[in-house]
This record gives C-alpha cells, structure tokens and sequence, in this order.
C-alpha cells in the first residue's frame, strides 16, 4: 500500500508574547497508508490538532514538508488541497455557521465548484441520507439538531468533494458515549464502502476508542513523536514509559 | 420559545412600522404644515400653545407646530445619512482590520486612535470650521470623528468571530475572501453593529444639533430641531414650549429609533427568532 499521505519533520513555532516561544511541534514524522485509520493520541498540548491543522493549511509550519498522494504539499493549490484532504471539527454544531442552513454548508464546497444549486441540493441529500440523518434536514438550522446530527452533517460536509484523507479532529470528544458509538459505526460504514478510497486520521484521547477504530496509532507527547506503530500493539504492550502512562491514567 | 418568537416579529412591525411613518411624514413635511414654517409676524410671537397655534409660536412670530413638521426634515435625514456613512465606513475598515494581517491592521487602528484620542465634538468644530458651514459640512466632519467606532466594533467582531470553528469550515470548502465576508462574517457581526448603529441615532441627532447651534450646521432659517432648541435656550423660562416642541420631536425620534434597534437586534439573533 502507498502512502497517502507523509509528514516528514514537521516543526511549528508559536510566538507567545514579544520573547517566549512555544515550540507546538519537533520534528513531527508519521506516514498513513491509503485506506488505513491512523490515531493520533496524546494528552492535550501534546500537538495533535496541530499537526492536523498544518496539513489543513489553517497553521503554517515553520519547517518541514507534507507530501499527500506523493506529492509535496507546497505545491498543490488550496482549491485541490480541499478536494483530498478534509476536516471534522471537535464542535460539531459551532461548526456550522448559525445562519446558514445545514443543507448549503454542507453543500458550499460543491458551489464553490462550480457545481450547480439543483444537483448541489440533490447530491446534499444524498450524502445527508449516508450519514444517517433524513433529507428534510438540509432546510435546518445548526441550533435546531442535536450535537450528534450535526456532527453527522460535518461529516457529510467533509465527505462532499469525495476526498481521500479525512482528518477527524476530536470528533467524538465532546458527545456523549452512545451518540460517540453511533458515529464511530458511521465511520467505519464509510471505510467499509470507500475501501482504500479513503483514509482516515483520528485524532482522540480516548485510548479505548482508538484501539478499536484505528489500525495503528502515534502517540505525542509536547509536540514529539514518542511512539508509532500498530494500534494493538502499542497499547496493549507499549515500550515507551510515557505511552504507559498515558495509558494507565485512562484504563 | 414560541411566544417570544411572536412577540419579537409583532414588535419590529410595530417600531419598524413607527420608524416608516416617521420617514415619510418627514418626506412629506412640506404639505402637512398648517402655516408657512418661515412666515415671520411679529406681534403674535412667543404666543403660548392655543388652539390656532398648537405648539405656540416661536419669537419671531413663526409657528412653532409648522416649524417642528418641517425641521423633520433637516433633522432625521441629515442624522440618517451621517449614521449610514460611519456605519458603512466604519464596518468596512474594521473588518479589513479584522482580517488583514498585521501592517494593515496596526496603521488603520493607529488612525483611529488619533481620532479617539480628541474630544469629538471639538475636533469635529475644527474640521466644519475648516470646509465652511452648511449642513452638508456639518455631516463630513461628523462622519470623519466617529467612523473609528464602528471599526473597532467591527474588527473586534470579526477578529472574534475568525476564529470560530465554522469560518475554517468555510475555508475548508474552498470559501474565497469576498464570500467569506458576505455569508459568514457580515451576517453575524451586524446584528451589534446596526444596534450601534440605530442606538447612535440620538448621539448623532444632538452633536448635528450642536454644531447648527455653533453656525456650523444647519443656517438659519432652516427650521431644524437642535438649533431649534440652541435657539430658544435664552427663553426657556419666559417661553417653555419653544424648547418643548423641537425637544419632544427629538425624544420621540430618538425613543422610536432606540426601540427599533433593541427590536431589531433580539430578531437578529437566531436563537432568539
């Protein structure tokens, strides 16, 4: 299998104040295969939102290079870029904007497309019927669905333009433990039916959810790459002693 | 939830309603007055309220009810176009402030400080002094003190709500700049700018008022309700209702325009609808 997507020594700095600096990130490495499901765990700080928003282009890395389907980061324009790569937000319903009906932002990557309204509004409800939620919620509000269906509405919104790695950043933190299950066997539904069409990067400090979704993992720790490897593996049997901490604080 | 729904619509007809009528009796001002607002006759002025002359007359003789119809006019207009003016300005800068980086962003705000940093009324007497009397003077120089306002409402708006979950959404479906501010930035910074906005109404109404007085807005004759009132402050003891007459037009104005922007921004807000 090929790497869908490549990180190679990332490194971000943020300017905190006229003197301190943080480094969010050292020399961040990880590699994810086309079709596999990467996690990414850590305590929060540790750098994994950040290295997903650097790949996202919403932070700009101070060094380093991502290359996505072989090729390098830089030299893909922002529209191609969102065309493979997309994003879940921790916030399902901030997510949305309070104005905008569910159905357009769902739709809005297709109309900036170029796609026009009437098949937009049938593709939108196509994809809102896969991620289990009915049609009619294309003309709702984000503050009229639970947290749960708009989150099932972000990811139909992320899975609009069909793209290739699908980075969810937190995306089950802040629902509740069924709502969580229901979107984790939405996930696994769309791999099932995309196969090695789509890949996904699980960021999560849920550990047990990790395990269970995710075929490896990479765990980081202040803005390091502690350890990588298969999911199982790593945590069942870490070797790393802050993996084992890390580990033991949730089990 | 749902009754709150009713009563917010029902109260924005309602002011929104008060607010249209006020424009268009001031349109047609001209043919609602029951004598010749300029007519000047001597030996009836400062005449108390009667049944000829409503409102009484002021010390020239003129009918104060006429002149308080026709100074509508002068007064709300003038007030809506300097209000519409900052308000434009003012949300644009700021929201390039918002969005820009740095260098842009820090000489804009620096410009705005300058302007923040004088007493507006006075520097506003300087600049109407500098381009000349007039009504039209009166309300460049008042829209060049007090655009900073709005700029600063709305950078801090923008900047707060750039931030925001959704905004990366949009970015991350391929929303270019102009779209960005059209659909998701404008619409819900502007519910507590147009508050601002029509709350100024008042602010603006009296500081347009005072410069008149100065001789730096309005001329006389021109009936307008702030100088107006300037006019008639040596009688306020031996003539009241000079005072009145403009003063309680300016509070009616004022209240209906106050009313409409609390309505208006309880509508705005989504949650609230």
């Amino acid at each position: 299998m090929d790497n869908i997507l490549e990180v190679k020594n990332l490194n971000c700095i943020f300017n905190k104040g006229r003197k301190t600096q943080v480094n969010a990130l050292k020399d961040v490495s990880f590699e994810l295969k086309a079709g596999e499901c990467l996690g990414i765990i850590g305590e929060s700080g540790s750098g994994k939102s950040t290295s997903a928003r650097i790949i996202t282009r919403l932070v700009k890395a101070s060094d380093g290079e991502v290359v996505i389907d072989g090729r390098s980061s830089s030299d893909i324009s922002n529209k191609e870029l969102y065309k493979i790569v997309q994003m879940v937000f921790q916030t399902p319903v901030e997510s949305f904007n309070p104005r905008v009906k569910l159905g357009d932002g769902v739709g809005e990557s297709l109309r900036n497309n170029g796609v026009s309204k009437s098949e937009t509004k049938e593709r939108v409800e196509k994809l809102l019927v896969e991620c289990g939620l009915p049609k009619e919620y294309y003309d709702k509000y984000p503050h009229e669905v639970s947290g749960g269906e708009c989150q099932r509405a972000a990811i139909a919104r992320a899975l609009a333009n069909e793209p290739k790695i699908l980075i969810c950043d937190e995306a089950t933190s802040s629902l509740d433990v069924t709502v969580q299950k229901e979107i984790i066997a939405l996930l696994n539904g769309i791999r099932e039916k995309r196969g090695s069409d789509i890949s996904i990067m699980f960021i999560s400090h849920d550990i047990a959810l990790v395990q269970q979704f995710c075929d490896k993992v990479v765990v980081m720790n202040k803005g390091q790459v502690v350890e990588k490897g298969d999911a199982n593996e790593i945590i069942m049997n870490s070797k790393e002693d802050y993996t084992k901490k890390l580990i033991a604080s949730v089990l | 939830m749902k009754k709150m729904k009713i009563n917010t619509k029902k109260k924005l007809i309602f002011f929104g309603t008060l607010a249209v009528l006020l424009l268009v009796f001031s349109i047609f001002s001209e043919y609602l007055t029951p004598y010749d607002p300029y007519e000047q006759d001597l030996s009836i002025a400062k005449q108390a309220p009667s049944a000829e002359h409503l409102l009484g007359t002021d010390r020239y003789g003129r009918d104060m009810l006429s002149r308080v119809i026709i100074g509508s006019q002068a007064s709300i207009y003038s007030t809506l176009i300097l209000v519409a003016v900052i308000t434009i300005i003012g949300t644009i800068i700021g929201i390039i402030c918002g969005l820009s980086g740095k260098a842009v962003d820090v000489i804009l705000m620096r410009i705005s400080d300058i302007f923040l940093a004088f007493p507006g009324l006075v520097f506003a007497l300087a600049i109407a002094g500098v381009l000349g009397g007039g009504i039209h003077n009166a309300i460049i120089a008042l829209a060049a003190v007090s655009w900073p306002k709005f700029a600063r409402l709305a950078r801090s708006q923008t900047l707060a709500i750039k931030e925001t979950a959704f905004i990366e959404a949009s970015k991350l479906s391929g929303t270019g700049v102009f779209k960005m501010v059209f659909k998701h930035i404008l619409p819900n910074i502007i519910g507590p700018i147009l508050v601002t906005a029509v709350l100024d109404i008042g602010t603006m109404m009296m500081e347009l008022a005072g410069l008149s007085f100065l001789g730096l807005g309005a001329k006389p004759p021109i009936a307008e309700w702030g100088s107006m009132m300037s006019d008639a402050r040596s009688m306020l003891a031996t003539a009241p209702w000079i005072v009145m007459a403009p003063g309680i037009a300016i509070f009616i104005s004022v209240m209906i325009f106050n009313l409409l922007g609390d309505t208006l921004r309880d509508f705005a807000d989504p949650k609230g609808r």
